[in-house]
């Protein structure tokens, strides 16, 4: 079963394909987030966690960030924890 | 203040509109790896079940699908090629053991689809599965593998029903992601392209199949046929040679006068007789070649001798023709390396041909030295050859346009020349001004190595 790092990983490899490298180092800055490399683990609350990713993405490029997001995880979604998943992602 | 905060809104607005269509150009790219790598594995297989399962496996693994299904419209009914998972790749029903669904089914799912050409959707896999597999079987199969909802889509090439697609999704049908829509609408094609390449080489195959059952059937009763042929030759060979007695001791009167109207009837019927002989023999040669029974004895051989021997054996008929016909070859000039008999046989075929082809004039017979070869030629002033009737000249019961004018002939004549000829390390030419300007037929050999030659050479130093 994947967890919410797996999402985590997913919506910043999306990212990479539509703003190229910038979309790791973004993700460095969200809080609650560890990236190392192209790797990602979390630290506190996961649903937390993806939503500051996501916000990060929106606020940088607006609402299609976020579609891109919701493109990237849907096909893991029904395999994570509800708990873990936040409201924006759904 | 105001002038800045309106140029930060415009920078925003650009940048997501920058975003917006890199986003779009993101799903194009990817949309286009998956085509490529479906085509790359449609293109390295070329049976549809091993294609079938590729394609599978790989939509099943990029969007972790929990089934992706194929079948194939196989005369009235589907059939199952290819079932792959996302998750438990060895949890996949097997599509061998599957029950074909008839085309004509209205309950089944993916019999509407194939029939109607338009896609549905289902949150009941069993609409899709059943009755190739029982419902208990597909019900465990689906919460296993947590299928919420499965999309059924036609194959289709123009009108003609190929097959369906089954998407089995974790979710609800609406929710596809972009990267999907695109991605699905675009196999689709390509599915139907390679599942109908992959359909004409495995009909190229039952046919190249079926062609080498007939031509090994063909070669059987060839065989068969030349066995027959051999059999035959030989058991009519004894009554004819009985008969060739008997019409001499009639002809040379030695069972009794003969008056002038009944040998005319000996001559006809010797005539017949030798033409008979003649088939026969023809026939027989004919078997040994095409058995691959034709041995040869290659010796040295006194060309001229044979030649003028073959000469004054057909000079009566071609007296009898009115046709001059002479042997222009000094004996034991010219020594070749064949099997006699064989020889004798070639030239007496030649020779034989040039009278029976020569209403008036003559025939000659001729020989020359090339090299390390001698070359006969037998020349004659009659019918000649058109260049079609070259072309066919060494065919078997190959008929010219002069043999109009023959009353016997096998047709097999030069056909057996030229086996034996080549059988003798030899070749045969014919040359010809075109019809009513006579033929020359040359048969080139190799000369026997003189004594001297076949020492060993002293070295030199």
């Amino acid at each position: 079963m994947p967890g919410a790092a797996t999402l985590a990983e997913r919506i910043i490899q999306e990212q990479e394909l539509v703003i190229g490298p910038m979309a790791w180092r973004e993700a460095q800055k969200v809080s609650g987030l560890k990236v190392s490399g192209k790797s990602v683990s979390i630290s506190g609350p996961a649903k937390a966690a993806l939503a500051g990713l996501v916000s990060r993405y929106e606020g940088l490029f607006g609402p299609a960030s976020v579609e891109v997001c919701r493109d990237a995880v849907k096909t893991l979604l029904p395999d994570v924890e509800e708990t873990d998943v936040p409201e924006i992602l759904r | 203040m105001w002038g800045w905060g309106k140029s930060r809104k415009r920078l925003d607005e650009a940048n997501r509109e920058l975003y917006a269509k890199n986003a779009e150009l993101a799903v194009r790219n990817k949309t286009m790896a998956l085509l490529r790598r479906i085509d790359e594995a449609a293109m390295s297989s070329l049976e549809v079940e091993a294609m079938s399962k590729d394609i599978a496996r790989i939509l099943a693994s990029e969007f972790n699908y929990p089934i992706i299904a194929m079948a194939v419209v196989d005369g009235k009914a589907l059939k199952w090629k290819a079932i792959a998972c996302a998750k438990a790749r060895e949890l996949c029903l097997m599509p061998e053991t599957a029950r074909p669904i008839p085309l004509a089914n209205r309950k089944n799912l993916c019999a509407t689809v194939a029939r109607s050409g338009k896609r549905a959707r289902t949150d009941s896999l069993p609409d899709v599965l059943f009755p190739s597999y029982s419902r208990a079987q597909v019900g465990s199969f689906s919460d296993a593998l947590g299928v919420a909802h499965s999309l059924v889509l036609p194959l289709r090439a123009d009108r003609e029903r190929v097959g369906v697609l089954v998407v089995g999704l974790n979710r609800s049908a609406n929710d596809l992601s972009e990267y999907e829509r695109e991605a699905i609408s675009g196999v689709l094609n390509l599915i139907v392209i390679a599942i109908q390449k992959a359909r004409i080489h495995e009909s190229l195959e039952r046919t190249a199949g079926k062609l080498k059952a007939a031509n090994d059937k063909l070669k059987e009763l060839d065989a068969l046929k030349t066995e027959f042929l051999s059999i035959a030759t030989h058991q009519l060979r004894t009554p004819l040679a009985i008969t060739k007695g008997y019409i001499a001791m009639l002809s040379d009167g030695m069972l009794g006068t003969v008056n002038a109207k009944q040998r005319g009837a000996i001559e006809t019927v010797s005539q017949s007789n030798e033409q008979l002989i003649l088939l026969v023999n023809h026939l027989l040669d004919l078997t040994r070649i095409e058995s691959g029974r034709l041995a040869v004895k290659v010796e040295p051989v006194d060309a001229g001798k044979v030649a003028c021997w073959v000469a004054d054996f057909v000079r009566p008929k071609a007296k009898q023709q009115g046709i001059d016909l002479k042997c222009k070859v000094p004996v034991g000039s010219f020594v070749i390396s064949a099997d006699e008999e064989k020889f004798k046989e070639v030239v007496m075929n030649l020779v034989d041909n040039a009278v029976k082809y020569t209403p008036k004039g003559s025939v000659e017979v001729l020989m020359r030295k090339e090299g390390a070869d001698l070359v006969l030629a037998v020349k004659d002033t009659g019918y000649g050859m058109s260049r079609a009737d070259q072309r066919h000249l060494y065919e078997k019961f190959a008929r010219g346009s002069a043999s109009k004018n023959v009353k016997t002939s096998s047709g097999l004549g030069l056909y057996v020349v030229h086996r034996l000829v080549t059988a003798m390390k030899g070749e045969i030419a014919a040359e010809s001004a075109g019809p009513g300007k006579g033929s020359t037929f040359s048969v080139r050999l190799p000369l026997a190595s003189p004594p001297s030659s076949r020492r060993k050479k002293p070295a030199v130093s």
